[in-house]
């Protein structure tokens, strides 16, 4: 089976197919950050189509110095913050509600996911790209540290900060105020 | 007190080395607050770990696939930013006469390159050289073998007017010694020696971007291509070899830089060979 970057020469060579088994290949794991980092399935969907669409537009600047994945996973964080940006300037109000379908009736198990969801809904974005990335995703810190441009030190205090964030969104309690409580960001 | 939120991530996964471990439990026996966040960190981790996987919706990618099918479909100089880039940019050669021969001219952007597009023509002192043309790029393409044009060089400079002021001075001795080398004399036996379809693809790719230079028809060749920067934006820097006619000499350089993503035009210069 040809590799990511094969099938980015491929597609660059005009290969029809390449484009479209790249789509195949990742577009559950591109769905799910998207889900995870904006809490609706329908802005899911249409962020995973930004995804894709942008990928058709950039594959030629894609230089092959990074994994596709990492690239991939770049421009999908990017896409989802351009996303929220989008949601708060529409909707300064809706942020607050996290995710949809958060009815009560139904199993226990389906209570504690919207729970959960909700909860991550809660937590700064800043904050919540590194922890969907590494706990749902689980990429190494190195890694995502190439994607969000970040140094490890850094990816590490904010995956930590995030979920601390995440423990009090699902205690119910109000959020610190944002940034760490110390500074040691640049280590 | 400084708080280890580094170290702590990593010792609520268990995946501290003993030193550090040592270190933190140190931290957490005088640190209520850290103690607090080590159990709320540790019931976020499993919380988030127990969320399922989605399924994606079915058809989620169907109308890109389809823009990539029609994509592929178009004509690649179908975009109106790669007509206007060409256009402006013709528009700039055919007032040649804004053009001072002998020294650098510098473009700037190329909306005051088109502005001399109703300069008289040039007439470069090669325009009347008798070539012939057969027999010259017959002996050029075996000459030539070895090299293939257009060049291509990953450089990451990141150019300013001066820098392409230089550019330029190395590209004129490069094409000089090139032509000695065997390179076509003409874009006419350019396009013998080297068909569109052998450029690398790369070379397409900024020759499409920069809206020129893939016209066998044409007077103007392709000579080296950079894969560079722009006042920190990425770019293609594309040097171009002409002549008056695509059956006379060559007789200058030009340099379009162009941003790699958007191909807007970024600027413009030439030089006499």
């Amino acid at each position: 089976m040809a590799d990511d970057r094969e099938l980015v020469r491929a597609h660059l060579r005009g290969d029809r197919g390449a484009f479209s088994t790249l789509v195949e290949r990742h577009q559950r794991r591109v769905y799910n950050i998207a889900y995870r980092m904006l809490g609706r399935p329908e802005d899911a969907a249409d962020a995973t189509q930004d995804v894709f669409l942008a990928c058709l537009r950039k594959l030629s600047g894609y230089r092959g110095d990074a994994a596709f994945t990492t690239w991939l996973h770049r421009v999908t964080v990017n896409v989802c913050h351009d996303a929220l940006r989008r949601r708060t300037r529409e909707q300064p109000s809706r942020e607050e509600e996290g995710p949809e379908g958060s009815s009560r009736d139904v199993a226990d198990a389906a209570v504690a996911t919207v729970d959960v969801e909700r909860a991550l809904a809660l937590v700064p974005e800043e904050f919540r790209a590194p922890l969907v990335l590494h706990e749902l995703q689980d990429l190494p810190y190195d890694q995502i540290a190439e994607i969000l441009g970040a140094p490890v030190g850094t990816v590490k205090s904010r995956i930590h900060r995030g979920r601390v964030a995440l423990a009090r969104a699902l205690h119910g309690e109000p959020q610190p105020p944002p940034g760490p409580s110390n500074v040691q960001e640049t280590m | 007190m400084t708080h280890p939120d580094e170290l702590l991530a990593e010792y609520v996964e268990g995946a501290l080395p003993a030193r550090e471990r040592a270190q933190v439990e140190a931290h957490l026996e005088g640190c209520p607050t850290c103690r607090a966040e080590v159990a709320d960190a540790a019931e976020a981790r499993s919380a988030l770990r127990a969320l399922p996987e989605m399924d994606e919706p079915p058809g989620v990618t169907m109308a890109v696939l389809r823009e990539a099918r029609e994509r592929k479909a178009a004509p690649r100089w179908g975009t109106p930013l790669r007509v206007a880039a060409a256009v402006v940019l013709i528009a700039g050669l055919a007032g040649g006469g804004i053009y001072v021969y002998g020294q650098l001219e510098e473009g700037g952007d190329a909306a005051s390159t088109a502005d001399g597009a109703d300069a008289e023509p040039e007439a470069g002192p090669e325009a009347d050289a008798p070539a012939d043309v057969d027999e010259q790029a017959e002996g050029e393409r075996a000459a030539a073998a070895s090299v293939s044009y257009p060049l291509v060089r990953r450089t990451g400079i990141d150019h300013d007017p001066e820098s392409v002021v230089s550019l330029a001075a190395d590209l004129r001795d490069e094409a000089g010694e090139a032509l000695d080398a065997g390179l076509p004399a003409d874009a006419f036996a350019f396009y013998e020696a080297f068909p569109v379809d052998s450029f690398p693809r790369v070379a397409r790719e900024a020759l499409v971007c920069a809206g020129q230079g893939l016209e066998p028809e044409r007077s103007v060749v392709p000579f080296v291509i950079e894969d560079a920067a722009w006042d920190g934006e990425p770019a293609w820097v594309v040097s171009y070899l002409q002549g008056p006619e695509p059956t006379t000499p060559y007789d200058r350089v030009q340099i379009l830089v162009v941003h790699r993503e958007e191909c807007r035009v970024l600027h413009f210069a030439q030089q006499r060979l």
